[in-house]
Formats: C-alpha cells, structure tokens, sequence
C-alpha cells in the first residue's frame, strides 16, 4: 500500500517536471482567476453583465499593474541618475571596505591569498585573462530580428496564454465548474460542489487576507524608510508588499534594494543598519504574530507543509513555482480533507496534528511521557471544567487501553503503569482546582468497581471531578468481597464503574445482588461511552439488572449523582488525594 | 389434530434476563439445558464446540455465564476456558463444567463450578442462580 503511494507520488512528481511547459501557464492562469473571481463576482451582484465585469476586472488589474510597473520604472531610472550623484560616496566606502573597513576580512582574505601562493607555484599564471573568442555577427535582417526579439518572445508569449487564459477561465468559469463535476462524475456531484467550494473559498480568503496583510506591511516599511530617510520610501514600500507575496523570500528580497541604496547614500553604516532592522523586524512581527492571529487555522494548512511545498515547488517550476506554492498546497489540502482515497494527503499538509487529541494523549502516556500528557491535559483543562477533561483525554485514554489489552498490544504490567500514570494526572488536575465544597461527604456514593484497576480509576475521577460529592470506592476484587464491603455500607447512592465488556459481566452481578440488598437505593452504572456508539441492549441490561440509570460520562454521573443528593451535613473540605480507595475487605467509613 | 400439546417450555412468571451460554457437541443435552434454562427465566443461547462458542462471543454476544462441556470436537472445553481466561474481556464471565469426568480426570480448570453427569438439576440451578447474583 505505502508502495503503491509512493510509486503514485513519484509519477505525480515526474509529469509535473515534465509538463512544466503546459501546466505552470495553467496554474498560474488558475492562480489569477482566484485573485479576480471576487472583484468580478462583487461586480455582477451590483447588476453589472459576466462580459463586461470580466473585462473591467481584467482591464483594472492591468491598468493597476501597468501602472504600478511605469511608477517603479520611473523611479528606479531616477533613482539610478541619483546614484551617480553618490558615487563618491559608494567609492569611498568600497575602498574603505576593501582598505580594512572590514579589517579581520581583510586578513582573512590576504592570508588565504598567500597560503593559495605557497601551495599553487602557477598562482600567478592562474590570473592571467582569459582569452576572448570572436564571433561573426549575423548580417541577415531576419537574424538581426531575432536576435533583438529573441529574449522578448518567450515571456511575451507566456505572458499571453497566461493572460488569455485566465480571461477565459474568469468568463466561462461555471462552465468550467460543469465540466469539472461532468469529469469526477455525476455521482459525485455533491462532494465535488462542496470540495471545489471549500478550496475557493479557503484559497480566496487566504489571497485576500495576505493582500491586506501585505498592504499594511508595506505601509509601515514606507513609513519607516521615510523616517529613516531613505529616498523613494513609497516604491520600496509598494515593492515589499507585492515581493511579500511571494513565501518565505519575498521579504528578504524586498529588503535588499533599500539597503543597497541606504549604504549607497549614507556616509555612516547606521541608516544601512537600521533599513534592514527595519524589515527584519516588521517582518517577524507580521510572519508571527500578526498572520497567525488573522489567517490562524483557515487555510487549513500547516506552516511546515507550506514551507517544504514552497521549496518543492521552486525545485520543479523556479521562481514562479514559489510564487504557486501557497495556492497549490491549500487546494490540495482542502481536496484530500474531502475525498477518502487522498486522506494521506491531509495528514501530511493539514493543519491538524497527525494525531487526535485523545489518541495524542494516550501515546504520551504509553510512552511515559508524564510532561507531556500533563501539558495536554492542563492546556485541555485550561478551556473547560475538570470532567470534561476526563471525559475528553483521559477516559479515552482508558479506553484505548482496553482495546491495546484485548488484541495483546499492551501486557498486564505495562497497562498497571499507564493505569498508574493516568491516576497520577488526574491527581494533579484536581489539585489545581478550588477546594471540595464542604457539603461533600464521604458516605455519599459508594463507588464499585467492577473489574480491574481501570474500572477504580473512573470513581477516583468521579469523586475528583464532582466539587459536591464525596464517593468512597471498593477496589476490584473477588465477588464475595466486593459484595460484603458494599453490603455493610450505607450510601445515598451507589455508581457501579464499567469499563470494558469484561466489566460488564460483574456489573450487572453487582446490579442485582445490590438491588436486592437495598431496594431502595439510586444505583447507576457509570459505562464510558464518550462516542455514543454502546449499544442501546447493554444499558437495557443493565437496568434490567437493578440499575436505576447508565451514565457513559463523567459529565452525566456528576449532574444524575448531584440531582439526586440533598446537601449532607457540613464537614470539613478536603483535598483530591483524600479519595478513599478501599479494599474489598476494609471496612468502609460511614 | 390430537389432543396433544406440543413440548414447548413454559417460561418462567419472571424473566431475570440473564444469559446464559451452553457450549456442548451433544445435542440432547443441549437441548435438555436450554429448556431447563429457559423454564427458569434465563435467555439461553448454545454453541456446539469452544471454538463455535468464541466466535459467538467475538460477535459480541455478552452471556452473564457459560455453562459447557469438556469433551468437544474442534475445540475442547479444556481449551475453551483455558482462552476464555486468558482473554481481557471474558475473563470475568463465570464457567460452569458439566461432564462426566471424575475431577481428576477433569484436571486444573479455573472455573467456578463443576457438575459430573448425570448433572442433578437443583443444585445446578442454584449454582447459576448464585453466579448470576439473584
């Protein structure tokens, strides 16, 4: 199976290298359709025809580009006339860097001369010119042509089909949908509509939100320049908000050309410094703070899978594979969250941890990693109440181990340590919590367990996770026992705790001999059912047994067992360690 | 037709809804026993080897108490509670032998009860009543 993927992704991998021709022009031609589906869909909600907002859309987002791009000329042809007018100074500081302006660079460079000298006698023979190769010019006008449009042509003609695809693609876009749908197949209909409007909407909302994100970076870098006093602060504003776009580099390399230009006109070495402070920092501010705080987990993928998928993609189609990457990785994402087959797809780039959150707190246990399972359980319990993170984490946790010791993936021992361990957190939960109320009482429910230690643990939790009720608990052990620890009790209630299916047996036994020994009394079993999928004949058994209720969490035993219990006389409070655990034997306290 | 009635068993006035399993090749005492189950109030289902008998509990079939024999083709009863003790999740199910071994024929079986052949009925029936918990 992992065999067959892998072999699936490699051939994936080879005809997007070897369709690089055909399919970036189409990427990138669906790339500047999701950017103008918003503009042009705002547009025909006004009452505005699909021929004529396309082309307004179209001719706006040219205009502004044609626009922008004669701004950015004019200024870098000013800014170049400008900078013959600092030559002196960049002169100077060359020569003071090349003088020992750098002075241990210098060394370091004269003495890695000098060693290549006594190592290389032909050093010397090494650096003389290479010899220069005429070439006959062609004299042809057709030659001459082409060799004045041959470096035009190329990008001109990509240029082209990217645009007029893209036209066409904005234009006849339902269209476009229809035969999509028409191709996974009819039968598909609904899950196609639904992953092609998720991947819109997820790709749409992220180009957006980054357009504003982008927008505002820019604004403060123009602001800053300005404040530092580098000329053109507003183009090179405008040139990080657009090179922003691109992921990872954008930043680094809008911060170049200003920098340059501020060690270009600056005598000193502050303003250099303080241009590239400037975009280390507002760049750091935005990529960590500000970007997860707005985009947070809505594009659906991690920052991990963006990242290799923007070094993937600069591998395999260049500079605008990088800029292709983040729109890519998003739709793939959001198809493989929607179909069953692509399910591996959204392991490795969705934004959700490999694991489910109970599933990811059983392993750290297993793994007798306390910190860990202690982080996730309090940052769970940080958002919650204390039963609800039993329910959630821990409860589970038990769960799954049962499941482990049924198939033989966990010995005995091992599952006493886990049991253990889970004890031990739950401990350190409940003492984070504001003490027991005083009306608790220890005589207020008598606590069964029915099987295994597992079984005692869910009291423990019961009693810890409840602020109004005291339960005393009879640890497994023999029938006999159990039943005459039980007996010579005298409860308000009594909340049998099953686990597992081995459990259930000893439930019930205890179900009817208990019934028949107080038949009076509330007697619940508490059987976790935290995905609600127990089969409806087990509860009925268990009430047919005696059972007044089955609770399947710990939320609902504590809301049944307190709905039932007047307050008991005022005692005084007590800590969560203070859950009794009693032998079968032990006589318990009244 | 004649005035005879047909051998249905007439169940008990007040069903306990326990469950009970017999596991036995011998189809006349099957029989004998799930009626005799049946007439006490019990639900009495029956598999006709251990391994009929696994498999009827991996289904999910959930039996308060396994009544079975140890003579047994496929799957010996010997073999059958050895498994049903060593799984985690029957290993509480109470078991029951009836067979007509001596018990040291019988050898070391960790089971609750054994009743030789011809089994006597009462004690038998006291004996599950007990391991019900009624």
């Amino acid at each position: 199976m992992i065999l067959r993927r892998v072999g699936l992704l490699a051939l994936v991998v080879a005809m997007l290298a070897l369709g690089k021709p055909v399919l970036m022009p189409v990427a990138l031609a669906f790339y500047l359709t999701f950017v103008l589906t918003p503009p042009s869909d705002r547009l025909e909600r006004w009452g505005v025809p699909r021929a004529l907002s396309v082309t307004l859309v179209f001719v706006a987002a040219l205009s502004a580009l044609v626009g922008l791009g004669t701004v950015l000329v004019a200024q870098a042809a000013d800014l170049a006339r400008q900078l013959k007018t600092y030559s002196a100074q960049m002169g100077e500081k060359l020569v003071n860097l090349r003088q020992g302006g750098f002075g241990p660079f210098t060394e370091f460079e004269r003495s890695l001369a000098d060693l290549g000298k006594v190592f290389d006698p032909d050093w010397a023979l090494s650096a003389a010119p290479s010899p220069v190769r005429v070439v006959a010019e062609g004299s042809s006008p057709l030659s001459k042509a082409e060799q004045a449009l041959g470096p035009v042509l190329g990008p001109l003609a990509f240029v082209t089909i990217v645009v007029v695809m893209a036209l066409f693609m904005l234009a006849h876009r339902e269209d476009l949908r229809g035969r999509l749908i028409q191709l996974v197949g009819p039968r598909n209909v609904t899950l196609t509509t639904r992953t092609m409007a998720d991947a819109v909407n997820r790709v749409s909302f992220l180009l957006l939100t980054q357009a504003y994100v982008n927008a505002g970076f820019g604004a403060v870098i123009s602001v800053g320049l300005y404040l530092i006093g580098i000329p053109y602060a507003l183009l090179w504003g405008s040139l990080a908000a657009l090179l922003r776009f691109v992921p990872m580099l954008g930043a680094l390399i809008a911060t170049v050309l200003p920098t340059l230009v501020a060690f270009a006109i600056f005598p000193g070495w502050r303003e250099v410094l303080l241009t590239g402070g400037l975009f280390l920092g507002v760049d750091t501010l935005t990529a960590n703070l500000i970007e997860p705080w707005i985009i947070g987990k809505r594009t659906g993928v991690s920052a991990l899978a963006l990242l290799i998928s923007a070094l993937f993609w600069t591998w395999l189609w260049g500079p605008l594979g990088l800029l292709l990457s983040t729109p890519i990785t998003v739709c793939a994402a959001t198809i493989s969250r929607h179909v069953p087959e692509l399910a591996f797809l959204n392991v490795l780039l969705g934004d959700e941890t490999g694991l489910e959150s109970r599933v990811n707190f059983y392993q750290r246990v297993l793994a007798q990693a306390g910190k860990d399972a202690l982080r996730l359980a309090k940052r769970h319990a940080a958002g919650g109440s204390l039963s609800n993170t039993f329910d959630e984490l821990l409860v589970p946790a038990l769960e799954l181990l049962a499941a482990d010791e049924q198939v033989g993936a966990v010995d005995q021992v091992a599952a006493a340590r886990v049991v253990s361990d889970l004890r031990d957190l739950a401990r350190r939960l409940a003492e984070q919590r504001p003490a027991r109320k005083p009306s608790a009482s220890s005589s207020d429910v008598l606590g069964i367990a029915s099987d295994s230690s597992a079984d005692a643990l869910l009291l423990e939790m019961l009693d810890f996770g409840s602020a109004n009720i005291g339960v005393s608990i009879i640890a497994p052990g023999p029938r006999a026992e159990v039943l005459a620890a039980a007996e010579a009790s005298s409860p308000r209630a009594i909340c049998i705790a099953a686990l597992s299916q081995a459990a259930n047996v000893n439930a019930r036994f205890y179900c009817r001999r208990l019934r028949a020994c107080f038949p009076q009394l509330p007697i619940f079993v508490l059987s976790p059912d935290i995905d609600g999928k127990r089969a409806k004949e087990a509860d009925a058994r268990f009430r047919e047994a005696g059972a007044t209720d089955v609770v399947g969490t710990m939320r609902e035993a504590s809301v049944a067992l307190g709905g039932l219990l007047e307050p008991a006389p005022s005692s005084a409070p007590r800590k969560p360690d203070s859950a009794r655990l009693t032998a079968p034997s032990a006589a318990l306290p009244r | 037709m004649s005035g005879e009635t047909e051998r249905q068993p007439k169940p008990h006035a007040a069903a306990n809804g326990c469950r009970v399993l017999v596991v036995d090749d011998d189809a006349d005492n099957v029989g004998m026993l799930v009626d005799l189950l049946r007439v006490e109030g019990y639900s009495a289902s029956s598999a006709e080897n251990g391994a009929a008998a696994l498999a009827l509990l991996s289904e999910g079939f959930d039996p308060d108490l396994i009544l079975t024999d140890l003579m047994m083709p496929v799957m010996s009863g010997w073999d059958f509670c050895e498994s049903l003790k060593q799984a985690a999740h029957y290993r509480s199910i109470p078991i029951i032998v009836t067979c007509g071994l001596t018990p040291d024929q019988r050898g070391q079986l960790q089971v609750e009860a054994a009743f030789e052949k011809p089994i006597k009925v009462e004690p038998l029936l006291q004996k599950i009543k007990e391991l019900c918990g009624l």
